[in-house]
């Protein structure tokens, strides 16, 4: 990264200082071996996201969906075309795009409290003091300042999911990457979080990239929205969520726009039934 | 807390009372009449006689300790690597399985004719054989790891040294501790088998004398104060296993 650490002080992220794309990928495609040979899981994907736009992917299982999110992560490498994050190759995971996991349980240290399950990543780079400080703008910005000395396995599902998301901005990161963050909870809690995720959005303008199977929570959180179909899985559709910001749970989803973009998503993925 | 005041099952203690009892009862009526099988109560008043006691004990209690400490370390390093590291499992795991399945009372002549007639000789053998049961616990432990907390540690940028460090050692512990729990009784069990063949020292050997010296009485005296020792070796561990593991591994407590 250009930009110095003390330039960032006080905010999580700040925007990419560059005119370019967060990430462009072109022509890229992932070869992964199986049992039987080795398996093409994603060909030809192409798309850019820019600085501090929220793009859902959504798509049926099986069509390669996480294993896309994998390669913004670093997880998995390509294995043919381009994968660019800020103008470089994606080679492993640098920090600057965090994966938050859907299984929460098995991603927080259940023998760290929450605020060490944070402070994690910053333990061997990032000095006491400001550790402590990071730690708690972190939490305060998941909502979670009060629970610090608490163990996750005392939490809710939906808090330990934040602490996660906690976890993940104690690193600055430029990219949040999500894999069906509220796929394991309830839909009240579900509703919360994603409005919790549109608040650290709007005060930390980070990218965020997240996988969903709900088509109603691509199009509400959504900038714009990847469906992405086949096996090999590929982009096959992309839709605009040119919705107003901020959004709200129940106004946003009572626009007429927001009814055609969920519609467009159904039709997309196959859901709609007959014509 | 609540569990701490619950060990003892008074049920299953009576019935052990009660077979003393009848135990008692048919030596003193002379229902079963056996040369070399005393009473409870003649084994009672054989603790008087025992010779020593207090520094047989502490012999093998000394050497089952010092066992345990080295088979902890050698076996929580053993483990680690065969958990961790593909190659040690390729080229390593059959040997180990060889060695692990030859029954340590099998190699003790053997150590007897390398380092001789010693107490060296009892830890080398009770720590062999109570390193097995910590390697493949904590290869175990290893190997069950949750596959997605790799990927937390890389998506953290975690290095590797505080990958093990941070994520890999501390979910091992309840392994670890369970493995520790059968280790320190095999650490006991084969001092005292290792005192009864190889070194004449310690309890092992007391018991073998009382039974040269046609002594039934002091050989089960001896008996009960080797049960004794392993019974409250076990409740240690288990108190610090339920201590440090909240909430799992109840299973690892034994009957009484």
């Amino acid at each position: 990264m250009s930009d110095s650490a003390a330039g960032r002080q006080g905010t999580i992220d700040s925007p990419a200082t560059g005119s370019g794309p967060t990430y462009r990928l072109a022509g890229a495609s992932v070869v992964l071996p199986a049992t039987d040979g080795d398996r093409r899981i994603l060909t030809d994907i192409t798309f850019d996201v820019t600085p501090g736009e929220i793009v859902g992917i959504v798509g049926k299982s099986g069509t390669g969906k996480t294993t896309l999110l994998r390669v913004l992560g670093g997880l998995v490498g390509i294995s043919s075309g381009t994968a660019q994050l800020q103008g470089r190759p994606i080679d492993g995971p640098d920090g600057r795009a965090v994966t938050v996991f859907q299984d929460y349980a098995n991603a927080l240290l259940p023998w760290r409290t929450v605020e060490r399950n944070v402070g994690l990543p910053l333990e061997r780079t990032v000095p006491a003091a400001e550790r402590r400080e990071r730690i708690a703008e972190a939490l305060a910005l998941v909502g979670l300042s009060d629970y610090a000395r608490e163990h996750p396995w005392r939490l809710s599902g939906g808090m330990q999911q934040r602490v996660q998301i906690a976890r993940a901005l104690a690193m600055r990161p430029r990219v949040l990457l999500m894999d069906e963050p509220f796929g394991a909870l309830d839909a009240l809690t579900r509703a919360n979080l994603q409005d919790e995720v549109l608040r650290v959005h709007s005060r930390t303008q980070a990218t965020i990239v997240f996988i969903t199977h709900d088509i109603e929570e691509a199009a509400y959180l959504s900038d714009r929205v990847f469906v992405i179909s086949g096996t090999p899985g590929t982009i096959v559709d992309e839709v605009v969520c040119a919705l107003p910001r901020p959004r709200g749970q129940l106004t946003t989803r009572e626009l007429p726009e927001y009814l055609e973009i969920r519609r467009r998503l159904g039709v997309a993925l196959g859901a709609g039934g007959a014509p | 807390m609540r569990a701490k005041f619950r060990v003892l099952n008074p049920l299953g203690i009576s019935v052990a009372v009660a077979l003393v009892l009848v135990w008692q009862l048919l030596v003193s009526t002379q229902v079963i009449r056996l040369t070399y099988l005393p009473s409870p109560w003649a084994v009672v008043l054989a603790f008087g006689e025992l010779d020593g006691l207090a520094e047989n004990l502490a012999h093998t209690l000394l050497v089952a300790l010092v066992a345990f400490v080295a088979a902890m370390v050698i076996g929580m390093v053993l483990g680690l690597a065969v958990g961790l590291l593909t190659p040690v499992r390729t080229f390593g795991l059959a040997s180990l399985d060889v060695l692990r399945t030859v029954p340590v009372v099998a190699l003790m002549p053997v150590a007897l004719l390398i380092w001789g007639p010693s107490p060296q000789t009892e830890i080398i053998v009770a720590t062999y054989s109570a390193a097995w049961p910590i390697v493949v616990s904590v290869s175990g432990g290893v190997r069950a790891i949750h596959r997605q907390l790799r990927e937390v540690a890389r998506t953290l940028r975690l290095g590797r040294g505080e990958e093990v460090a941070k994520i890999v050692i501390p979910a091992t512990v309840p392994s670890v501790l369970v493995g520790a729990r059968l280790a320190l009784t095999t650490a006991l069990v084969i001092a005292i088998v290792a005192e009864m063949l190889v070194n004449p020292q310690g309890l092992g050997w007391s018991l073998v004398q009382a039974q040269s010296a046609l002594q039934p009485a002091q050989m089960w005296a001896y008996v009960i104060v080797i049960g004794v020792v392993s019974l409250l070796a076990n409740a240690l561990l288990v108190a610090v296993v339920d201590r440090f593991v909240p909430g799992g591994q109840k299973t690892s407590r034994g009957g009484l």
